[in-house]
């Protein structure tokens, strides 16, 4: 009995194992590994701008692919300077995909999309709509939401064709200035993500950082000169830099910006220490839109000159004042500005659809008009309880020795 | 007649509900799809809307403790309309299964193996959920604490590091959409994921339990697993605001955006992982049930020889379930809560009251 | 039809075994069919000699005693085995001096007297039968043949050269006892013995092997050990039908549930705290003569995590270093595994600054990484063989050779990427965290390995559920291998090491009857605790 119960286990462990094997074996046979790519085999795409194609409605498509090289072997030839540290890859195309696919012709490796640092277009596109480019970005699988996007101030491909020092390739770099500046104000990051989402909402504005390529004694640099003006996926108009800080003082959550105010008695530059924007949006009986927006937070002196003669304790209301002052001053500058262009960047719009999604309904068609027609109040309120390691400054009062 | 001697303690039927509701949190896009940042409503009163269903299981299970569903429908309706009910069951857990299945496949491949065929990932999934189905429900929810235990800490913690992207206004307007939209939604989510339930009726007679101990368990369980999916749905729409619908996996996306500092940003790839072996314990549950049912249907003794025969069944039929993900998510949210509720809901509530009238159960004792 | 074949072969071997064990049964139990032991001396010793023929070590001398020398017999043992100053000073020597006192004595009673008074031994049998004599002698005793007395005396002169006890080489400790098991069986209950003074330790012995006659003791403590445990190893081992045993390797391979796994379901050690731990915990542990490894049942698989320093040092840093255990485990299975999914699959998960890196080196290396790593890890396992075979000194050249010069040369001859190098590495020396399951790692590796190199992530986690199921579905006589993570009721002692005094029950799943250790979880932070109650009393007696 039990030496049958024995063998029929046998039996049946024997035949699963076997079925097991062969299982195993014809997945491994027929399987040819789909998915595997292996590195050598990729080009790794650092980057990836859009430009209008000159002479011609389509568009091009440039890839920037950081350079892999091998540390043996052979190593004597790559010895030469002029070794640059990416690869540029281009062509043109109805569509970013259709440039894409022609790239494959004349590429020895296949392109790899995930670590994608930054997606650059050119104002020169930009102007004329992003929409219909966005679906790429939007359906492959490869390609990542939380990329940051750049609108360049010229043609894209010298931008990505910059051989920087400071990074190993212009869309590193990009990338990199991106999250050092997202340390100042998350309102400066601006992923794909959020441009999609903005773009998707149609009354709201998308702003987007704009880079620019310059020379400087022999070396290329790239800098960020401000934020490009997005209404319906199409560029109006672009921030500088000292509009954007604007901006970013009116949608509130600053982290550490400098802000420069001069009197006549002197000048100073503010580091912000905490700082808060409350939005408080109203809807007056006539149709208009009441805005009002209160800014809290304490400031630290950065750098003070001048207020020769004064008294500490004295400088630091006329300080509040001189800060309070120019932030106002600054916010409703770029105010101004969204307003002239009736684009709605701070996402107004979606507020008073949140709260009043009935009214909503009704403003929504003629949004642009009632934004340009918008009462904007700014409160400003800082303290200054810091100021940095030295109480005073050299020039002022009780800072000179005489007194003694 | 049992044909799986194996017995679990009720505290196991609690992990393993609570692990069965989990693994669906992972595919809430049809319901994001109509109902958008009401979503989490929509799941409240969706469990809301099973509660009593769910007490009517309990009860069922109690009624017959010794039998399971199958047998339970032999004795209440007689053994030709029992049968013709079986059978119909039969159909309903292997299409439950094999939809699982290809969910696994699609969610694999569309998240981490762009080109595998899926057939290749259900077949190692049907291989390795074999392991467990041969060995009987001792082994099927013996992990489910564990995976429990890796959902709950997978959820906190993702939802922690996207917490600083966690906007209330995405949650702004509140019941703004069609009425139909929230009574459609409702539907889905009390037969889709709760529903599904009905699948442990095939499986109490294995449980130690007394009567109060498995309504509680099965209380607890949905607790757990029901609190798992509102947070699921409640932190995607935080975080996502109104893209929400535009993905198919919104829980994926949440987690693409979650960024540890510049160098680990790339973590959606294991949460994708995570998520896939949740719902492999639920299609390793979906598929015992499936291999216990035919042999209790044509009473077989040991159902070993048919462990990998109903596998490669389940993948076949799952490649001719939905020709594509689009039409696949148009059924989920049209026909299947129609077709499932039969199933899920009305013949549980029809064969109860009918065991009532005949009170078939004490019959029994006596 | 080539699988069928197979089957059918393997099929044919497996019946081929278990026939053959009762033809030969018979056959060679030719010595036991020898007979009695006869009223002829020398007809006795004639057929002793037919029974040992050309054994060169079969010693046996004839003497004569008694006052007058009247009497005759022989001492018959094996030389090398018996002790000879026993032989002589404690045998042949009284024997020979012996004057009866009383007047002529009956050949049968002589054999009781020289057994009650005049041997200077411990232990001395009368048999009849020349098979047990023969039996005594193989076993380092020593007959004693009278002439015209049927019966003959077996005298306990064991004392063949042995070992003595020393440092085990396989189990080396920093702090707690450094003794370990010898290849005598007796030394090695002894020291069990010795570490549990209570007369509850049950120590019983079997015989198994056709051939070899190979002592095995069962040692577990009564009232604490699962009676059904011990039952089944008692039947397992008694109906062994084999040839030979040579070492506890093989009970092993013959009593185990899981006899196909990679995984080792009965644990083995080489010391006696370990033994007398496990004991205590309610196991059952099995003394084969001739190897200083003991078995140990039930086995959890938690056993491998666990080492006897961790009873001996903190509390704390002891759980620290039983989650680093498992986390090296982890890493030895699925290090190599998800370094392919990484490079091959899903470069997306790697830092962009990290994947540059690991390009770079991939840059130029002629294989795909699969091949890489399998090509790694072979050498590995080459090398570390070679280092275990090979005489010490020997193997630290081997070792030198291996790691520096070929894993240096093969990187800088870009025949493989060093990133491929640190991983195998990693891989290795992760391995010897847990060096009761090497062998059983390594060949899990391989296969997650395969896995991954077709599916990659997918392929991983798939291997991992499968590898936890298959490890679920174990089961060590009886009792779940798997269990002790989760949900038992001994979880002080699982991943974490908790204080002892926190270890209030013996692990349920393990013992039977005596669950208690101590009787109350009282943590030793009270001063004067010894006055005003004694709460270190064991559970022994309390029931």
């Amino acid at each position: 009995m039990i030496r049958k119960a024995v063998k029929m286990l046998n039996r049946q462990r024997l035949s699963l194992i076997a079925t097991v094997l062969l299982a195993s074996l014809l997945i491994t046979l027929l399987s040819g590994c789909w998915d595997n790519r292996e590195l050598d085999s990729l080009f790794i795409v650092t980057g990836i701008a859009l430009d209008k194609a000159p002479d011609s409605d389509l568009i091009t498509v440039t890839l920037q692919i950081g350079k892999t090289e091998s540390k043996t072997g052979a190593s004597s030839e790559s010895g030469s300077q002029e070794d640059k540290n990416a690869i540029i890859l281009k062509a043109s195309g109805r569509t970013p995909l259709h440039g894409i696919k022609r790239l494959n012709f004349n590429s020895s490796r296949s392109l790899f999309y995930e670590h994608n640092q930054a997606v650059l277009f050119s104002s020169e596109l930009a102007r004329e709509g992003l929409k219909e480019y966005l679906d790429f970005f939007l359906r492959d699988y490869e390609s990542r939401m939380e990329v940051p996007v750049f609108v360049t101030d010229g043609p894209t491909d010298r931008i990505l064709a910059v051989d920087l020092e400071q990074e190993q390739s212009a869309g590193m770099y990009l990338a990199r200035v991106i999250q050092d500046l997202s340390k100042l104000s998350p309102y400066y990051k601006v992923r794909m993500l959020d441009f999609l989402s903005r773009t998707r909402e149609e009354t709201v504005s998308a702003l987007i950082p704009m880079v620019a390529a310059y020379d400087e004694e022999d070396l290329q640099k790239l800098q960020i000169c401000g934020m490009a003006i997005f209404k319906d996926g199409k560029m109006l108009d672009s921030l500088n830099n000292y509009e954007t800080l604007g901006y970013i003082l009116a949608m509130g959550d600053v982290k550490l910006i400098g802000i420069e105010a001069q009197s006549e008695k002197g000048h100073v530059i503010f580091n912000t220490i905490n700082l808060d924007t409350k939005r408080d949006v109203k809807l007056r009986q006539d149709g208009g839109v009441q805005v009002k927006l209160s800014v809290e937070g304490a400031l630290g002196i950065g750098e003070l000159k001048g207020f020769n003669g004064m008294d500490f304790p004295k400088v630091i209301p006329e300080l509040t004042k001189m800060a309070e002052e120019r932030i106002k001053e600054q916010i409703a500058e770029t105010f101004e500005k969204a307003k002239s262009l009736e684009a709605d960047i701070y996402a107004i719009g979606s507020e008073i659809h949140r709260k009043h999604p009935k009214k909503w309904e009704q403003m929504k068609s003629s949004w642009g008009s009632v934004f340009s027609n918008i009462d904007l109040t700014v409160d400003v309120k800082v303290e200054i309880p810091e100021t940095g390691k030295s109480m005073i400054s050299l020039e002022m009062e009780g800072a000179s020795h005489e007194d003694r | 007649m049992r044909i799986d001697k194996g017995q679990i303690s009720s505290r196991l039927l609690l992990f393993s509900v609570a692990c069965f509701l989990q693994s669906s949190a992972l595919l809430t896009a049809f319901l994001t799809e109509i109902t958008r940042q009401d979503s989490w409503i929509v799941v409240l009163l969706g469990a809301i809307v099973y509660l009593p269903f769910l007490w009517l299981l309990g009860t069922l299970m109690a009624m017959f403790p010794e039998q399971n569903l199958i047998q339970i429908l032999d004795e209440v309706y007689g053994p030709v309309l029992g049968k013709i009910l079986g059978l119909a069951y039969l159909w309903f857990f292997l299409t439950l299964s094999s939809v699982n299945l290809t969910d696994l496949a699609d969610f694999t491949k569309g998240t981490i193996m762009f080109r595998t065929p899926a057939p290749a990932m259900s077949a190692v999934c049907i291989l390795v959920s074999a392991i467990a189905v041969r060995k009987g429900i001792k082994l099927v929810t013996k992990f489910s604490p564990l995976f429990v235990i890796v959902a709950i800490v997978t959820m906190t913690l993702s939802t922690f590091l996207v917490i600083n992207q966690f906007k209330l206004e995405n949650f702004l307007p509140i019941f703004t959409l069609p009425a139909k939209s929230y009574f459609q939604g409702t539907h889905i989510i009390a037969t889709i994921p709760f529903g599904e339930m009905v699948v442990y009726l095939m499986i109490h007679p294995n449980v130690k339990f007394s009567r109060r101990e498995i309504r509680k368990s099965l209380f607890w369980g949905f607790a757990v697993g029901g609190l798992t999916l509102w947070s699921t749905t409640l932190r995607d729409i935080g975080v996502l605001g109104n893209t929400v619908d535009l993905f198919t996996v919104p829980s994926l996306i949440t987690f693409r955006l979650v960024q540890v500092g510049p160098s680990i940003s790339r973590t959606e790839i294991l949460f994708a992982i995570i998520l896939i072996m949740l719902l492999f314990y639920k299609i390793t549950l979906l598929y015992y049930v499936a291999v216990l049912t035919i042999s209790q249907l044509f009473k077989i003794r040991s159902y070993n020889h048919l462990v990998l025969v109903v596998g490669s069944l389940m993948i076949t039929y799952g490649l001719t379930l939905y020709p594509s993900p689009q039409k696949q998510a148009a059924s989920v949210q049209e026909t299947v809560p129609v077709i499932w509720t039969v199933f899920e809901i009305l013949i549980p509530t029809l064969t109860f009251i009918l065991a009532k009238i005949r009170k078939l159960p004490k019959a029994k004792e006596a | 039809m080539l699988i069928e074949f197979i089957l059918r072969k393997l099929r044919f071997l497996l019946d081929g075994n278990n026939s053959s064990y009762y033809q030969t049964e018979h056959k060679d139990r030719t010595y036991t069919s020898v007979g009695d032991i006869g009223n002829n001396l020398d007809e006795n010793l004639c057929s002793l000699k037919k029974l040992f023929v050309n054994s060169s070590d079969l010693k046996i001398h004839k003497f004569k005693f008694g006052g007058g020398y009247e009497f005759s017999g022989a001492v018959a043992f094996i030389d090398g085995l018996a002790s000879s100053s026993t032989v002589t000073e404690a045998i042949l020597r009284p024997i020979i001096e012996w004057q009866p006192e009383e007047g002529p004595l009956s050949m049968r009673e002589i054999a009781d007297i020289l057994s009650e008074s005049v041997l200077w031994a411990g232990e001395v049998e009368k048999v009849s039968t020349m098979s047990k004599l023969a039996g005594g002698c193989l076993s380092g005793d020593t007959a004693i043949l009278i002439d015209g007395c049927c019966h003959a005396l077996v005298v306990n002169s064991k004392g063949w050269d042995k070992r003595s006890v020393a440092e085990p080489e396989s189990e080396t400790v920093v702090r707690g006892p450094r003794e370990g098991f010898t290849e005598n069986l007796r030394t090695n209950t002894a020291l069990i013995r010795r570490k549990i003074k209570n007369p509850k330790l049950r120590t019983e012995m079997l015989t198994v092997g056709r051939k070899t006659q190979t002592d095995i003791c069962l040692m577990y403590l009564d009232g604490v050990a699962d009676e059904k445990v011990v039952e089944k190893v008692k039947y397992r081992i008694s109906n062994l039908k084999v040839d030979s045993i040579l070492e506890s390797g093989y009970i092993e391979e013959y009593i185990e549930d899981a006899p196909f796994s990679p995984f080792a379901t009965i644990g083995s050690t080489e010391k006696p705290d370990v033994v007398a731990g496990r004991l205590l915990e309610g196991r059952v542990a099995i003394v084969v003569d001739g190897t200083p490894f003991v078995l140990t049942v039930p086995m959890l698989f938690i056993e491998i995590f666990q080492t006897t320093e961790d009873y001996y040092t903190r509390p704390l840093y002891a759980s620290i270093m039983r989650m680093l255990r498992m986390t090296a485990y982890f890493i030895t299975i699925f290090a190599p595994a998800i370094y392919i999914s990484l490079t091959a699959f899903h470069q997306e998960l790697l830092p962009t600054t990290l994947l540059f890196t690991i390009a770079n080196a991939r840059e130029g290396t002629p294989f795909p990484v699969f091949l890489e790593i399998l090509i790694m890890i072979f050498s590995y396992e080459i090398l570390r063989e070679a280092g275990i075979r090979l005489p010490r000194a020997v193997g630290q050249a081997v070792s030198i050779v291996g790691a520096l010069i070929m894993g240096e040369a093969a990187t800088s001859a870009g025949l493989v990427g060093a990133p491929v190098v640190i991983t195998v590495a990693l891989t290795a020396v992760s391995s010897f965290l847990v060096p009761m399951q090497n062998e059983s790692a390594s060949i899990i590796r391989i296969l997650i390995m395969i896995l991954s190199s077709i599916l990659g992530l997918y392929g991983v986690a798939m291997g991992f559920l499968a590898l936890l199921l298959y490890l679920g579905s174990l089961t060590s006589f009886g009792i779940d291998f798997f269990a002790g993570f989760a949900w038992t009721r001994n979880l002080q002692d699982s991943a974490v090491r908790m204080p002892l005094w926190t270890m209030v029950k013996r692990p349920a799943n393990i013992a039977r009857g005596d669950m208690t250790r101590r009787r109350f979880f009282v943590p030793p932070l009270r001063p004067y605790a010894a006055e005003e109650e004694d709460d270190s009393e064991g559970g022994e007696d309390v029931e």
